[in-house]
């Protein structure tokens, strides 16, 4: 009895280092992730591990910002890892790179908790973190300033600005494009125009997905 | 046409409703082109958390790892051949090879068929069509092998993970596997402590009313993965607590050493 009432503090350590995933050249470290996602479909657990430490800051982080909530957001992300782990074998290297198709299964997971938590009650204690008004990133952002992490942002500042806010209002956002045209006071219809015009512009700045 | 090709963008970042995503879904497996867009929107937004890394806390890591143990990855989709059609019953009207390009629709029809292999019902259903009922093709009848009671909450689609809010000591980690829709749970320990001498742990649902109910007592071990007992249907909680062995208590007799609250019951 006595040591399950001991109770230690909340404060846990921090990570144990060495997880940086940007630490290899992108094309050495996407094919690296792919070999460790396919022994993971084979069962391979140690493999699995490593892909965790290599991605999870990554997920994390984008659960986190679509989810608000951090306690909330290290479920989701718990949950996008089991899903990883149990579809590992459906990933398709022809079709893309390991790190876009984890960072799909944890959007999709992050924006479903966001819509069912709306859709289900409005009285949810974590609606109004979630519904806070667009206080955008510019704190967030400024704390990464790996070399990608520039790359990406200077290549989000070759879209339009409506373009910019459309492509982030629905990836960070979790908004719909019907949303995001109210939100960006544009014509219905026009939002969804935007995001893929952001999108397209992004792909070809960086150079991916061709 | 011209309108539902321009949903790429939008449904690559998960920006479309329910609906417009069913729909769009059903355009994909018609239009290449759209596929192709819609794999390389994906490689470019998923660029975009490279500007909000965020490590997790450790105990994600432990979760995750405890996690997989108990989950068994899906096999591949098999590749399809003239005479090697997986799924014939279900597949007829689709041409094999888009099968691989409807990735969330169909891998979800799959998961759920291999979940209900796994409990022996959605088989003996396919069966049943084919050859005549099966002796344990009635699907009301819960199946008497608890491991794969406890594979069908683990993957169940709606399957939330839910942390005790009481701490534990330091070095134990126990989390609640929580499928609303099936109303059951499974509670995964690992480096839980000994129940003191002559106790052991007890589990309970909290129901709707608030009134904890009995949901089965916990085996020996640091690392266990347990099916609670009975039916946790709109269940607002989950408790564990030290209760005198062999038999436990009829009503929880401490306070919980640790509770997963179940919010969205």
């Amino acid at each position: 009895m006595t040591t399950l009432r001991s109770v230690p503090s909340g404060d846990q350590p921090e990570g144990t280092g060495g997880r940086a995933p940007a630490a290899d050249p992108p094309d050495e470290a996407g094919s690296r992730l792919a070999d460790l996602l396919r022994r993971s479909s084979l069962g391979d657990e140690q493999a699995f591990a490593e892909l965790y430490d290599a991605t999870s800051a990554r997920l994390h982080g984008l659960v986190l910002r679509v989810v608000r909530n951090p306690a909330q957001a290290e479920e989701v992300t718990q949950e996008a890892f089991l899903e990883v782990w149990r579809t590992a074998s459906r990933f398709d290297p022809a079709r893309g790179s390991a790190l876009s198709w984890l960072m799909t299964i944890g959007h999709r997971k992050a924006v479903d908790r966001v819509r069912s938590a709306e859709a289900s009650s409005r009285r949810d204690t974590s609606y109004q973190q979630q519904n806070q008004p667009i206080d955008h990133d510019a704190t967030a952002e400024a704390a990464h300033s790996s070399l990608e992490a520039q790359r990406v942002r200077t290549a989000l500042g070759a879209l339009t600005p409506v373009q910019h806010e459309a492509v982030k209002l629905a990836y960070f956002g979790g908004y719909t494009h019907t949303e995001v045209a109210t939100m960006l006071d544009l014509p219905v219809g026009t939002a969804k125009t935007r995001i893929r015009d952001g999108l397209i512009r992004l792909r070809d700045a960086m150079g991916v997905g061709q | 046409m011209n309108d539902i090709h321009a949903l790429s963008g939008a449904y690559a970042v998960d920006a479309l409703s329910a609906e417009e995503r069913a729909g769009f879904e059903q355009h994909l497996a018609e239009c290449p082109a759209c596929r192709e867009e819609v794999d390389s929107l994906r490689e470019a937004a998923a660029l975009l958390p490279a500007i909000t890394e965020t490590e997790p806390s450790p105990g994600v890591r432990a979760a995750v790892l405890a996690g997989i143990t108990q989950i068994r990855p899906l096999p591949p989709l098999v590749q399809h051949g003239p005479e090697t059609e997986a799924l014939p019953e279900r597949a007829g009207t689709v041409v094999p090879l888009r099968r691989r390009r409807f990735r969330t629709a169909l891998v979800a029809a799959a998961a759920a068929l291999i979940v209900a292999g796994g409990v022996g019902v959605g088989i003996s259903q396919i069966d049943g069509d084919a050859d005549g009922t099966s002796q344990e093709a009635d699907p009301q009848e819960p199946t008497d092998e608890p491991a794969d009671e406890v594979q069908e909450v683990l993957t169940a689609s709606d399957v939330r993970i839910v942390d005790a809010s009481t701490t534990l000591p330091e070095g134990t980690r126990a989390s609640v596997h929580w499928s609303p829709s099936l109303g059951k749970a499974v509670l995964v320990t690992d480096g839980m402590p000994a129940a003191p001498a002559g106790k052991l742990y007890e589990l309970w649902y909290q129901d709707g009313e608030g009134s904890m109910v009995r949901a089965g007592l916990m085996p020996e071990g640091e690392d266990n993965t347990v099916l609670l007992e009975g039916d946790g249907t709109g269940a607002q909680g989950i408790g564990i607590t030290v209760e005198p062995a062999p038999h436990g208590s009829e009503q929880p007799s401490t306070d919980p050493v640790a509770f997963f609250a179940l919010e969205d019951a």
